[in-house]
C-alpha cells in the first residue's frame, strides 16, 4: 500500500483523515489500530512539540486550567483535559484525584500519613496524596 | 452541590423525625405512665398547648436530622484528613447540637450536665477517629499488598 502524509494545519488536535479508495478490511484494521489507545502524546516543552512515550510518563495534573505529564525529569503541557486522559490512558493509569492522574508502575508505596491522608509514594522520590473517593478505582486497576 | 445539600437536607429532616417520634415513644412508654410526652416536662412547661409542644418538637427533630446528615457530607464531599475531618465534624456538631438538645428539654444548663455531656461527645469521637484510623490503615496494607502481588508478576 502506498502512503502519502500530508499536513493540514486547521485539523483539530489528535484528529486524523484517512483518505482511500474504498474502505476495505485492510482500512478497517488500520483505523482499529490507530483508535486502540495512543502510544505516545503529544506534550509541549518550552516552545517545542513532542511525542512522548504514553509509558514513560509517571503522572499527569492540572494546576491553574493546564494540564501537565511528567516523564523522567521533564515536565510537558498537555492539551488535553485530565477526564479526556482518564478515558484514553491505558488501564495502568489511574485517576487519584480531581487534579491528578497516576501510573501505576511508577507507585513504589502507599502510606498513612499521621493525620490521616492516603499517601503515595512514587518511586522517582515524589509523593502524593488520592483522593478517598477515587481510592476504591485505585485498588480495582491493581488487580 | 448544591443537589446533594438539599437532597441531604431533605433526608435529615425525615430520618431526624422518625428517630425522635420514635424516641419519645419509648420515653413516654417508660416514663409517662401511659401518656404521651414529645419531651420531658421541662420542655413541655414551656408550651401553652400540646399541639404547640408537638410542632415545635418536630421542628427541633428535623433540625438535629439535618444537623447530622449536612455534617456527614465533610465525610463524603471532602479530601481532609482524618483527623481534620473528624475535628471538625466534632466542632460542628458540638456547637449546634448543645444548643438544640437544650431547646428540646434534654440537657439542663447545670455544670455537670454540660461536662458528662462534653466527656461523651469527646469519647465518641475518639473512638469514631481511631475506628476511622483502623480502616484506612487495613486500606493502605491491603493496596500495599496488591502492589507487591502485580510487581511480582513482572
Amino acid at each position: 500500500m502506498k502512503v502519502t502524509v500530508t499536513l493540514d494545519e486547521k485539523l483539530p488536535e489528535n484528529e486524523l483523515i484517512l483518505q482511500t479508495k474504498e474502505k476495505t478490511d485492510a482500512i478497517n484494521t488500520i483505523v482499529a489500530y490507530i483508535e486502540d489507545t495512543p502510544k505516545t502524546l503529544t506534550g509541549k516543552i518550552g516552545k517545542k512539540h513532542v511525542m512522548v512515550p504514553v509509558n514513560e510518563f509517571t503522572r499527569f495534573y492540572s494546576s491553574q486550567k493546564k494540564v501537565y505529564g511528567e516523564a523522567g525529569q521533564q515536565e510537558f503541557v498537555l492539551s488535553y483535559r485530565l477526564y479526556e486522559l482518564e478515558k484514553l490512558l491505558p488501564p495502568r493509569f489511574v485517576r487519584i484525584s480531581n487534579t491528578e492522574i497516576i501510573h501505576l508502575d511508577h507507585v513504589a508505596q502507599f502510606q498513612l500519613s499521621q493525620g490521616g491522608l492516603i499517601l503515595i509514594a512514587l518511586t522517582n522520590g515524589q509523593q502524593t496524596s488520592s483522593s478517598r473517593r477515587y481510592l476504591k478505582k485505585v485498588k480495582e486497576r491493581l488487580q | 452541590m448544591k443537589r446533594k445539600l438539599i437532597a441531604n437536607s431533605l433526608l435529615g429532616i425525615v430520618i431526624g423525625t422518625t428517630i425522635g417520634l420514635w424516641m419519645s415513644v419509648i420515653f413516654s412508654l417508660v416514663f409517662a405512665e401511659g401518656g404521651y410526652a414529645p419531651a420531658p416536662p421541662i420542655f413541655t412547661d414551656r408550651y401553652s398547648n400540646p399541639l404547640q409542644a408537638m410542632v415545635i418538637s418536630i421542628l427541633l427533630w428535623s433540625a438535629i436530622g439535618v444537623l447530622f446528615t449536612l455534617s456527614g457530607l465533610i465525610f463524603s464531599e471532602t479530601d481532609w484528613s482524618i483527623t481534620k475531618m473528624t475535628v471538625i465534624h466534632l466542632l460542628v456538631t458540638y456547637v449546634i447540637f448543645l444548643p438544640l438538645a437544650m431547646a428540646c428539654g434534654w440537657l439542663s444548663l447545670a455544670l455537670p450536665t454540660i461536662l458528662g455531656f462534653t466527656a461523651l461527645f469527646l469519647l465518641i469521637y475518639l473512638i469514631m477517629w481511631l475506628i476511622s484510623m483502623q480502616i484506612a490503615k487495613k486500606q493502605v496494607a491491603a493496596l500495599n499488598q496488591r502492589l507487591k502481588n502485580t510487581n511480582d508478576k513482572k
